[in-house]
């Protein structure tokens, strides 16, 4: 058994320190301090780097980089609060158009997905959701194309809580074909497809949902004519079943809902999100709130924060097992136990925040920023954005399908060997 | 960074399993520790025989050079089948504290006869009004001549009963709760002066009070520099943890994996109650539980193996809560699973819940450990 990192992983931090000191330097580091220049520039310069989707085949941009290496990679960005590499469009729209996109597509949209230069979201979920065993209300059918316009379809629906789509240019939707006879749409013999769809297309309408994350919105679909290039030959329902099996925040792509889900792949540390060194930083940052308000002496907040602390120096051990057994032939543990465990510190988090911002977790943040007239609480402002965003975290994990619950059903059937359970007896 | 045992650490792991299968039935177990001793002398020198007494020494002393990583691979073993010999009181308290801190001369007095079986000995350091407070020390060592003379009560000493010598903590200098001035004394148990009270405890095992009345001791008997005794301690007490905790992690392995074998075969209104999905999960739970307590014991004994200083004490601290909250819901729930036969003296799930429940006290309980967490 050994912690440490070997020499070359050891001179891998050094690189990827001295990265983050240039690009992302510590004033960034507090949210509230940050602007979107600095933001855009970071970005440039992890996609300069050939940093951007590391995870993807070389060919495409890739680095081949072992799952230490990516996992150096990220932990160090989530503790420097650096802004996000890994998001639905690099994490899982990238790889799957690498595997299905027509050749002269890839410059369009591939390059866009590793400069960061647009964003994507999926539209899966719609009214009659969450029974997946219905067919999907949004249809595509074959355009009645006239020799000017050939292999053109109409897609015509609506797909709600749609996570990121007020800042995306292109969606991802599944679709019921209604057309069987097109060999267009029918020839992978799937239940529901997906195609790529312009969000400022004609046709299509966006509109940001009242939820209590601001980031979810509904898209709505009229008459919207999609080019067969866009057609993608992959089933919808494998699509996100394997979003499901490479993210621990499945439920934050737009409510999917998967079946079981195991560790298979030698690449599970790089595909689940570990996120210890986030959390540990939003801990952090919620301390500095609290010392910033002189009432650290509150004996009970100064136990939850030990908790809290204890919670994630057990969500690192797990993760840092699960990385290290994904190379080595030793009995590997199920990373849903530390997405559990992840899940649960996350909402303790939102409750600490609540209890130490005390009545400053009343205001809405997003609504504040509209009056463009600072923060409110002068003596902590520079937490104010951070803080807030915990409150919205916690919410966030109520709103997935694949909820605690599943996850224990998965659980229960591969570790333990116990039945599925049968509907009656729930 | 790996995860994974050496090759001579996966063959300890597999002996102990073979003699925990073999040789250690819940019956005999029950039956040494109702014995007038406590334990079984008999398995005592199969554990020298088989080497396992001197995993945690180094070759010099005589043992196998193991560290950390061997004895909680061990120790963890030993929660598994419920062992009740007297490792902990003397081969990870009484022998790592002169392993730490004793001159060669304690450690070729003493840690030979630890390592072949023919000696036991415990480490007295608790006291009646010090709670978990390591430094908060009466007992008192007044220089007398060459030697010193002690004097104070020491409270519930494990493996006080058997043991030929006790390692104590006495007070050489400052005041009732300072960390400096604490001096560690080896006193052989038949000095005159030193007596003993001895009981079992919840768990099965055997403790002591002792109490030192004028106790005459050489200065060849100190452990370390005289004052300086409160380190040593520590440490001995950091090991004695990631032990303890180790054996918690077995524990908590039996539990879960005996409730789910239970749930399988127990019918209820004409199925097995493992199909339940409430149940299910409460096995889940513990599954996770345990399987959390085991990450951050791999964690403790890679941070000792590095280097004991902070880092490793904040791990041990974290590990101690982990295994803390999670003993007390995985033999909670153990029992509760088991309906009333989990209490029955008969099975052995009630026995592995006392023992989770007496380790989750042993060194300082979750509160004492999330404060010492946070300080460091």
């Amino acid at each position: 058994m050994q912690i440490q990192f070997s020499q070359k992983e050891q001179d891998f931090c050094a690189q990827v320190d001295g990265f983050i000191a240039q690009y992302w330097p510590a004033e960034s580091q507090v949210i509230g301090a940050r602007g979107a220049v600095h933001v855009q520039a970071w970005y440039k310069a992890v996609a300069d780097a050939g940093w951007s989707v590391p995870h993807w085949p070389v060919k495409f941009g890739g680095a081949q980089w072992s799952p230490v290496q990516h996992y150096i990679w990220h932990s160090r960005c989530m503790t420097a609060n650096a802004p996000p590499t890994r998001t639905f469009a690099t994490e899982h729209v990238g790889p799957l158009l690498t595997e299905c996109l027509p050749e002269e597509l890839f410059a369009k949209y591939l390059t866009a997905i590793r400069d960061f230069s647009a964003g994507w979201c999926l539209g899966w979920m719609e009214a009659q959701w969450p029974d997946l065993s219905e067919r999907m209300q949004t249809t595509l059918t074959e355009a009645n194309n006239d020799a000017a316009q050939t292999n053109t379809y109409v897609l015509s629906g609506e797909k709600r809580a749609v996570l990121g789509v007020l800042g995306a240019k292109w969606i991802l939707v599944g679709y019921q074909p209604i057309n069987p006879s097109s060999d267009a749409v029918t020839h992978h013999d799937m239940e529901c497809g997906l195609c790529i769809v312009d969000l400022h297309a004609p046709g299509v309408d966006v509109r940001s949902s009242s939820a209590a994350q601001s980031q979810f919105g509904t898209v709505t679909f009229t008459d919207v004519v999609v080019n067969s290039a866009e057609i993608l030959p992959v089933s919808g329902q494998s699509f996100v079943q394997r979003i499901a099996q490479r993210s621990s925040n499945s439920e934050q792509y737009s409510g999917l809902s998967t079946g079981p889900v195991e560790a298979q792949a030698k690449d599970v540390a790089v595909a689940i999100h570990l996120v210890a060194p986030a959390l540990q930083r939003q801990l952090t940052d919620i301390q500095g709130y609290i010392d910033a308000q002189g009432y650290i002496d509150d004996e009970e907040l100064g136990q939850e924060i030990n908790e809290l602390g204890v919670d994630l120096a057990t969500l690192h051990a797990l993760e840092m097992r699960i990385l290290a057994e994904a190379e080595s032939a030793a009995p590997r543990l199920s990373p849903l136990v530390a997405q559990i465990a992840a899940r649960k510190i996350r909402a303790k988090l939102g409750a600490l925040q609540v209890a130490s911002f005390g009545y400053y977790a009343l205001p809405d943040f997003d609504a504040r920023l509209f009056d463009n007239e600072g923060p409110l609480n002068p003596q902590a402002h520079i937490y104010e954005q951070n803080a807030s965003s915990h409150v919205g975290q916690g919410l966030a994990s109520i709103g997935g399908d694949r909820d605690e619950f599943e996850l224990k059903d998965t659980l229960a059937g591969s570790e333990l060997g116990l039945n599925d359970t049968s509907g009656e007896n729930r | 960074m790996d995860f994974s045992f050496t090759e001579e650490q996966t063959l300890l792991q597999e002996s102990i399993e073979r003699f925990i299968q073999n040789d250690y039935s819940f019956d005999d177990r029950q039956k040494a520790a109702g014995s007038e001793q406590g334990y079984s002398e008999q398995n005592w020198q199969t554990f020298a025989e088989l080497g396992w007494l001197g995993v945690g020494f180094s070759e010099a002393d005589g043992g196998f050079g193991g560290g950390a990583i061997e004895s909680m691979v061990m120790m963890e073993q030993f929660g598994y089948g419920l062992v009740i010999e007297p490792m902990l009181g003397t081969v990870i308290l009484a022998g790592g504290a002169i392993k730490h801190g004793g001159s060669e001369a304690l450690k070729a007095k003493y840690l030979p006869s630890i390592i072949d079986g023919s000696a036991q000995g415990a480490l007295a350091y608790a006291e009646p009004q010090a709670r978990f407070n390591l430094a908060d020390v009466t007992t008192t060592a007044a220089a007398d001549g060459d030697g010193y003379v002690l004097n104070g009560h020491k409270a519930v000493v494990l493996n006080g009963p058997s043991a030929d010598f006790v390692v104590v903590s006495a007070r050489t200098s400052g005041g009732q709760r300072d960390q400096d001035g604490i001096t560690l004394f080896v006193v052989d148990t038949k000095t005159a002066g030193l007596s003993r009270r001895d009981y079992p405890t919840v768990d099965a095992f055997r403790a002591s009070e002792i109490t030192f009345d004028n106790v005459k001791v050489g200065a060849d008997s100190v452990v370390g520099e005289v004052g300086q005794g409160f380190a040593i301690l520590e440490h001995a007490i950091d090991d004695g943890i990631l032990a303890v905790g180790a054996e918690a992690v077995g524990c908590m392995e039996k539990l879960y994996k005996e409730t789910v074998e239970y749930c399988k075969q127990r019918e209820q209104f004409g199925q097995a109650i493992g199909k339940f999905q409430v149940l299910q999960h409460r096995m889940v739970d513990m599954f996770m539980e345990h399987e959390q307590s085991k990450s951050l014991m791999f964690m403790a004994g890679m941070r000792i193996d590095e280097g004991y200083g902070p880092e490793a004490q904040k791990a041990i601290s974290a590990f101690k809560v982990q295994i803390g909250k999670s003993g007390k819901f995985v033999g909670q729930n153990a029992v509760q699973l088991h309906g009333g036969m989990g209490m029955t003296e008969e099975l052995n799930i009630g026995h592995y819940f006392k023992r989770l429940t007496i380790i989750e006290t042993l060194f300082g309980n979750v509160d004492f450990h999330l404060k010492r967490f946070g300080s460091l």
